[in-house]
């Protein structure tokens, strides 16, 4: 009986030679104690390893030995790798030696750490993430390893991919970090919170569309549709603050991301939105075209709903702030091509260079403007070019010939330019 | 003799001109701080007895004290403060110290200070043949204050003064004095003295005010035989005490009668054996003789703990002894002081536990950093099983913050627990969860608290993937937060479970 109460109050056996130690308050501990200690950290028994470590917690670092930081991440490395199966105790036991462990082994900023950081330390606090991302490129195998082998880890792991693409991403190289921004896709789904945490702590604005698409998801849950909504704010109020410029290069950066790797029918796709990609961030016809050429590829199937909406919307903003930036078609002015202009409400580029004058208003002649930004549907005045995608009451068709549409040349009348698809 | 006094009273009774007016409360003399023990030879039983004795005892009928003085007359007077003259006793403790041994009714004189309240006397001995006698002036018309009279708090003599020269009132009905007294053989340990009335009073077309300046004569009850008495008790903490190394040591003084005998004190320091624990005492032959003594409270064999369930009693936990001192006189009687006894209070019984379970990776709690909270059934913050509990101001603000950044529609706030004992959080958990609980938990120091998910109260055989799913959510979603604040440490989902997230501080605790 008597030793099972021990037992219990945690003085039996091997632990005995911790009760020969002062408490905090009496005294400090002795450079023999302090040796002491450290030797118990190599114990066989956890506990023993666990009470010797928490008494050295009160030691100030420069009364440690040398060999006690190295010491303290090996152990840390060897608890992360072969993690303490105990069912006698419970699992906070176990978790305050292992904080105490990764707390200990932070304070030395030491790289060597990263395994045990990767697979445990991420788990506990925010410092330990800032520390793994500041790391850069040489976390990635272990926050790889961390991935497979700790799925309750993950949503940690997307937020230090976080910190990693954002605040410390001149640790990682430009192909890392697409990569990363492509992992965090792919995991949105089943890791919506951890999205969240990334998108937020990143910053990711172009992320916003997928948060927003959590926030409103059905299956989200309360506490993943609620942090979704809360964090709407916050990157949009970061997007607003990026120019059309920057805006561009984030949507690329995305489109590479998603397009890592691509085959089949996403890599056709791909290719299609990078060529449009590349018209630059002011050309709101090829937006506009990108925006509907995304559209088609997730109603194929070709892209997930995330990949999407991110596309799409990122697409679709960059279209609104550069037409809000069109100025309105007058009278007079010298227009080059490639001018745009707006006129009662629609988008119009001009096709040969011309002054204005009355009667040649954008609408009213074909041959000196373009209309752009019409949508997904079939509408005149539209350049379109082999392979453009149009919906026509309800049917899409395809362009197997370039040309101006024109009123009478919806696609059902002139088979010739249109054909529908299968 | 009477002109005489009329003249005096001429130059004491001073004359204002407002309208005074005063309420003043009564009081108590003050409770013993202890009580008492044996060992040299004194049993437990023999130790109640005394108990329930006087002050001095002898340790058998044969050995009855004789007396080996003449009486000596003790006097203690306002013009002479902590003083006493005309015998060998110690100086009488008397509240309030300034005014000394005076009432008045109003701050006139230079130096004079307005007193309407009881004055009370503690002797420090048994005394008897107590008189009062006074200088000043007061009405002739009113009551002239009281003497209530004390042994072992208890009234035993009670009195009315009554002017000294009622003839000297005179067609102004102002005298100079009151004397009150009890009977000779009545034995006290302290006294009260009440006040007159009125406090103010006409004089002519003015005011004046009664001033009263006492004289106290007595014998000390055991003039004449040997008696000890245990004067102090002093321990670290103010009355209380633990078996940390700065903290384990009480002084213990006495006083003989007579003086000669001081230097051969000895003293008894065991077990209280009236409480459900087993204080193990110091070793007697370590204790030493003398009238002034300190000893190391011995450290205690904590399995002690393992007696009693959640949230058990100071009765069972509070070490506690009982001292008593003894002195042996010329004819070979020796003589017991009244019992006396030290015992933790409730905060110092909680820092025992630190010490005796070895709670050691952070300094054992000061006495400053606990605060009265009711101990309860989570969720609550005191979950542990004292009305005490540590909450630390920095952690604590921390977890509001943190509340307030996560208390939102959609998202629910449920703190379970957060301060948890020593014994409650290593031996009781581990009883009532049947898995050995962490002994370096921050819960002990109020560093850590444990967050409820929801939906709660998910059980593996009725959870559906939607509830589970949603409650990992919830944790991740908790544990985002927490992490944004820059400050809590989180254990991971493996150790807490998806049911809480425990947040805590990692290095120091504030």
């Amino acid at each position: 009986m008597r030793q099972k109460m021990l037992y219990a109050v945690g003085l039996v056996g091997a632990l005995l030679p911790l009760s020969a130690l002062p408490h905090i308050a009496e005294a400090q501990f002795t450079p023999h104690q302090v040796d002491s200690l450290v030797a118990l950290l190599d114990s066989p028994v956890w506990q023993v390893r666990s009470d010797a470590l928490a008494a050295l917690t009160s030691v100030p670092h420069a009364q440690l030995p040398p060999g006690y930081g190295p010491k303290v991440i090996a152990l840390m490395n060897q608890e992360a790798l072969h993690p303490i199966e105990d069912s006698t105790v419970d699992g906070e036991a176990i978790g305050d030696y292992e904080i105490n462990l990764v707390s200990q082994a932070l304070a030395f900023h030491d790289p060597s750490a990263l395994p045990g950081f990767a697979r445990l330390g991420i788990q506990m606090a925010r410092d330990v993430k800032d520390f793994v991302a500041e790391q850069g490129s040489a976390s990635l195998p272990y926050l790889d390893d961390a991935w497979t082998n700790l799925p309750d880890g993950r949503s940690d792991i997307m937020t230090t991919w976080g910190l990693m693409v954002g605040q410390y991403a001149t640790q990682i190289t430009a192909s890392e970090r697409t990569r990363l921004l492509g992992r965090l896709l792919q995991a949105a789904e089943s890791e919506k919170i951890g999205f969240i945490s990334a998108a937020l702590i990143a910053p990711l604005p172009a992320a916003l569309p997928v948060v927003h698409a959590i926030a409103t998801m059905a299956d989200s849950g309360d506490v993943a549709a609620a942090l979704a909504a809360e964090a709407m704010a916050p990157l949009t109020a970061h997007r607003d603050s990026l120019s059309p410029t920057q805006l561009h290069a984030d949507l690329s950066d995305w489109l590479q991301a998603i397009c890592l790797n691509a085959a089949g029918a996403k890599a056709t796709a791909c290719d299609s939105l990078t060529t449009l990609l590349a018209a630059g961030p002011s050309n709101g016809g090829t937006l506009e075209k990108f925006e509907t050429t995304a559209d088609f590829a997730f109603q194929d199937s070709t892209f997930t709903p995330f990949e999407h909406a991110l596309l799409a919307a990122n697409a679709d903003s960059l279209l609104h702030t550069v037409l809000t930036s069109v100025p309105a078609w007058a009278l007079g002015v010298a227009y080059a091509v490639g001018d745009s202009a707006s006129y009662n409400g629609l988008y119009y580029q001009c096709r040969q260079a011309h002054t204005s004058q009355v009667g040649w208003e954008p609408p009213n002649v074909y041959a000196l403007w373009a209309r752009v930004a019409a949508g997904d549907t079939w509408a005149p005045q539209v350049l379109y070019a082999v392979g453009d995608t149009v919906l026509y009451e309800a049917v899409r068709y395809t362009a197997i010939q370039a040309h101006q549409s024109q009123p009478g040349w919806e696609p059902p009348n002139v088979p010739a330019l249109w054909a529908p698809v299968q | 003799m009477g002109d005489s006094h009329s003249r005096r009273r001429g130059i004491l009774v001073v004359f204002t001109l407002a309208v005074l007016a005063g309420a003043c409360g009564t009081e108590l003399p003050p409770a013993p701080q202890v009580r008492a023990d044996l060992r040299d030879g004194v049993t437990p039983a023999e130790s109640l007895a005394i108990l329930s004795q006087g002050d001095t005892t002898t340790a058998s009928p044969s050995a009855a004290p004789t007396s080996t003085q003449a009486t000596e007359t003790c006097t203690i007077a306002w013009s002479a403060p902590d003083t006493v003259t005309g015998c060998s006793v110690p100086v009488p403790t008397v509240n309030p110290t300034v005014p000394w041994l005076q009432h008045s009714g109003k701050a006139v004189d230079p130096g004079e200070i307005e007193y309407r309240g009881p004055i009370s006397i503690r002797f420090g001995v048994p005394v008897k043949g107590l008189t009062l006698t006074s200088t000043g002036a007061l009405s002739c018309t009113g009551t002239f204050g009281t003497l209530i009279g004390y042994r072992h708090d208890s009234v035993v003599a009670s009195a009315d003064n009554v002017l000294t020269d009622p003839a000297d009132c005179g067609s102004d009905s102002v005298t100079f004095g009151v004397t009150g007294q009890f009977p000779p053989d009545r034995v006290i340990d302290s006294l009260v003295i009440g006040g007159v009335n009125p406090w103010t009073f006409p004089v002519g077309n003015l005011t004046g005010r009664a001033l009263l300046k006492y004289t106290l004569t007595y014998e000390p009850q055991s003039a004449g035989s040997t008696s000890v008495v245990i004067q102090s008790v002093q321990t670290a903490n103010n009355g209380s005490f633990t078996t940390l190394a700065t903290e384990d040591t009480i002084t213990l003084t006495a006083v003989t009668m007579p003086a000669s005998l001081a230097d051969s004190v000895r003293w008894s320091v065991t077990d209280f054996t009236g409480d459900q624990v087993p204080s193990i005492p110091p070793d007697s032959a370590s204790l030493g003789r003398g009238a002034t003594i300190r000893w190391e409270v011995p450290k205690q064999d904590s399995v002690r703990w393992h007696a009693f369930k959640h949230p058990g009693s100071l009765d069972q936990k509070s070490l506690a002894y009982l001292i008593v001192a003894s002195v042996t006189d010329a004819t070979g009687a020796t003589v017991h002081s009244k019992p006396d006894t030290v015992k933790q209070d409730e905060i110092d019984t909680m820092r025992e536990e630190y010490v005796e379970l070895r709670v050691t990776f952070l300094p054992v709690p000061a006495r400053s950093d606990f605060s009265a909270e009711p101990h309860c059934d989570a969720p609550c913050l005191n979950t542990g099983d004292y009305g005490q509990a540590i909450v630390k101001p920095t952690f604590s603000g921390k977890l509001q913050s943190l509340r307030t950044h996560w208390e939102n529609p959609g998202k629910q706030w449920q703190r379970n627990s957060l301060y948890r004992n020593p014994v409650h959080q290593i031996i009781h958990l581990t009883e009532e969860i049947g898995k050995q609980q962490s002994r370096t938990s921050r819960h002990m120091f109020g560093c850590a608290a444990d967050l409820q998910t929801f939906p709660a109260g998910l059980s593996k055989s009725t959870a559906t993937a939607t509830d589970s799913l949603h409650a990992k959510d919830f944790w991740k979603g908790l544990k985002m937060v927490a992490d944004s604040a820059h400050y809590f440490w989180v254990e991971p989902m493996k150790m807490s479970g998806i049911g809480h997230v425990h947040v805590q501080t990692a290095t120091g605790c504030s």
